[in-house]
């Protein structure tokens, strides 16, 4: 006879109170699922929409140029067909593209509209910014022409649509002011909400020309292979770099541009603490059905030793109850939050008005995702945890004397 | 043989002090078929569960055959109920998910005997018990008679040299004691098993082959006797 099987039946005996301890398991184990996949699903959004965006894996700009980068120093530029051939030539480089962001005013119906002007090259951006597939009315821009892709939130800010004309007025690299005319020939919806916001796109050759930039640009970014690391390819670029120009280039890996994704890492530990915390909290409802069951069955303990049953025996009965109702409580809680995090993960949870407003690279949408190793994780700590709660109330059974216990009504 | 050599025993409950037993002294000879006899309170469940090693004396000694159980630690009481002591209590006490079978059969997966050896013991004490055809059925599809039967069959199948009995028909109408009494005592005969029962019962003390009295906590008449 076997003390699983023994403790099996146990648990069947009193199904609603096992019933009731397992949903515990289950709803702690679930939530735990759910928060870490939202988590990792926006630290995948965030690191995506970063690299996409903003600075790429690796960005090169000018050496001078964070430390005057609050001025936004337009004459503080890379050059960008130097480095294009060296940047074809570096092993590792999967994708670059060049860009230059500016600020710009526009003039419309007598007063001025802040917004952000993004020039790149349109031929290179796919590996960063899918244009074609954030595009939902219009077209792409030509090279050479004065057409823009607007952000769908500023076309709507500014009551414009495809065909429209709108003047900008920004400063040049040569600290004079411009303005130039743009046809909208496309509406695109950025997934990240301040940039849908705010920003505009146009043919990197007529943000050169509109800002006396000749072929310079402000940036570069750069994405690398699989097989290279970030920081090892940053170096190899930064040196080729300066062997072929002999010109000193800033080149940043996007982790050590990104402080918000180094906090998101210490948060994860933080998670697992929370996680730590949660589990202790759904444990504590077997802690109670344990000492209610030890309790209950008190004359059985004493029967039990009195046949013999040491008491390291009959803590491993208990425990085992305990135990297997911690596995499946936590089988099931990871069952139904893998569900939900596959259903969420196709479908996105919704936040744009949680986020309309707030300056982060973090998509409207969030797509919560997990793996198995996080899901085994994740089920393991669960049921390390029920178990250890399972063993403190257990370890009573062992100290219950059996004359006390036979005494017991 | 059991020796009990001038044992007290005193339990302290709240404020009151309850002296259950005092300067106890008794030999039982292997194979004897003893009653310890008395009115509530006066000490036979105290002494039963003093033999039994389920509790520890104040003062004097218990021996069994040439060993002191009441020197025995926890551990060491434990292991000398597993290998040498058997039970059989008033409210039968069978572990009520198991069947008539696992209930017995229990007993000896605890003491690692080989898995054949248990079935062929096991189903042999249920027949000699008379519960042959309810190994399958579960205590409470039992009737009391036929769950003290499974009791006595647990406290048997070990072979132990003890067999301590707490009122064992205390919970059974007259009949069904009887027949549970002839049991025990052809049980005691077949096996040569000491049985030390306790009762306030007089038909089963009229079956026992020596009757021990005590009151509050002493003996007071111990006589031997032919039985029914």
């Amino acid at each position: 006879m076997k003390l699983t099987s023994i403790a099996m039946r146990n648990i069947m005996r009193n199904l609603r109170r096992s019933l009731l301890s397992g949903i515990a398991i289950a709803v702690s184990t679930m939530s735990i699922v759910l928060l870490f996949a939202f988590v990792q699903g926006m630290i995948d959004d965030m690191a995506m929409n970063i690299k996409s965006y903003s600075t790429g894996e690796i960005r090169i700009r000018n050496e001078a140029y964070s430390e005057y980068e609050r001025y936004s120093p337009l004459h503080l530029t890379v050059d960008w067909p130097e480095i294009l051939p060296i940047l074809e030539q570096t092993p590792g480089v999967s994708a670059f593209v060049p860009r230059i962001q500016f600020a710009a005013s526009a003039y419309m119906n007598g007063s001025n509209h802040g917004l952000m002007v993004m020039g790149s090259d349109f031929n290179y951006e796919d590996g960063f910014i899918d244009v074609r597939e954030i595009l939902r009315e219009g077209r792409l821009c030509e090279p050479g022409k004065n057409e823009t892709i607007m952000g769908a939130g500023l076309a709507n800010r500014l009551h414009l649509t495809i065909g429209d004309k709108v003047t900008l007025l920004t400063n040049t690299a040569t600290r004079g002011s411009n303005a130039f005319t743009l046809t909208i020939v496309g509406i695109a919806v950025f997934p990240v909400g301040a940039m849908n916001a705010s920003y505009t796109m146009i043919p990197l050759d007529r943000a050169q020309y509109f800002l006396h930039m000749d072929s310079e640009v402000q940036e570069i970014l750069v994405m690398a292979d699989d097989s290279v690391k970030e920081n090892t390819l940053a170096s190899l670029i930064d040196q080729s770099i300066l062997d072929h120009t002999g010109v000193q280039t800033e080149v940043k890996t996007w982790k050590q541009l990104n402080d918000l994704m180094t906090l998101m890492d210490i948060a994860s530990y933080a998670y697992y603490v929370i996680a730590f915390f949660f589990f202790i909290l759904g444990s504590t409802v077997i802690i109670n059905t344990t000492m209610m069951v030890i309790f209950e069955r008190m004359r059985e303990i004493g029967t039990l030793a009195a046949m013999g049953m040491h008491g390291k025996e009959l803590t491993r009965l208990f425990f085992l109850e305990g135990a297997i109702i911690g596995a499946i409580g936590a089988a099931i809680g990871v069952i139904v939050g893998v569900v939900i995090t596959s259903y969420f993960g196709i479908i996105g949870l919704d936040f744009t008005d949680a986020l309309s407003g707030i300056d982060m690279e973090m998509s409207s949408v969030l797509y919560p995702r997990t793996d198995y190793w996080r899901v085994l994780i994740i089920y393991v700590y669960a049921v390390a945890t029920a178990s250890l709660a399972t063993l403190i109330p257990s370890r009573r059974a062992s100290k219950i004397e059996p004359v006390e216990a036979l005494r017991y009504v | 043989m059991i020796r009990v050599e001038q044992v007290d025993k005193t339990y302290h409950t709240g404020d009151s002090v309850v002296r259950a037993l005092r300067n106890v002294s008794m030999h039982i000879p292997d194979g004897q078929f003893i009653s310890i006899a008395g009115p509530s309170g006066s000490g036979k469940t105290t002494l039963l569960n003093l033999i039994g090693c389920i509790d520890s004396v104040d003062k004097g000694e218990i021996w069994i055959d040439d060993k002191a159980v009441s020197t025995l630690g926890k551990h060491g009481k434990t292991e000398f109920r597993r290998s040498h002591l058997g039970f059989i209590f008033q409210t039968y006490n069978l572990i009520p998910v198991l069947t008539a079978y696992e209930n017995v059969a229990f007993v000896l997966s605890i003491l690692s005997v080989p898995e054949e050896e248990i079935k062929e013991r096991t189903l042999r004490i249920l027949e000699e018990v008379g519960l042959k055809g309810m190994e399958q059925r579960r205590p409470d599809k039992l009737s009391g008679g036929q769950q003290q039967r499974i009791a006595i069959a647990r406290a048997l199948i070990k072979h132990p040299k003890i067999v301590l009995a707490d009122e064992p028909t205390a919970n059974l109408d007259s009949k069904t004691g009887k027949e549970i009494l002839a049991l025990m005592k052809q049980m005691n005969q077949r096996y040569g098993t000491t049985f030390v029962f306790s009762t306030h019962d007089q038909m089963v003390m009229d079956y026992a082959g020596r009757l021990v009295q005590l009151h509050d906590g002493q003996i007071v008449s111990d006589d031997s006797r032919s039985t029914q």
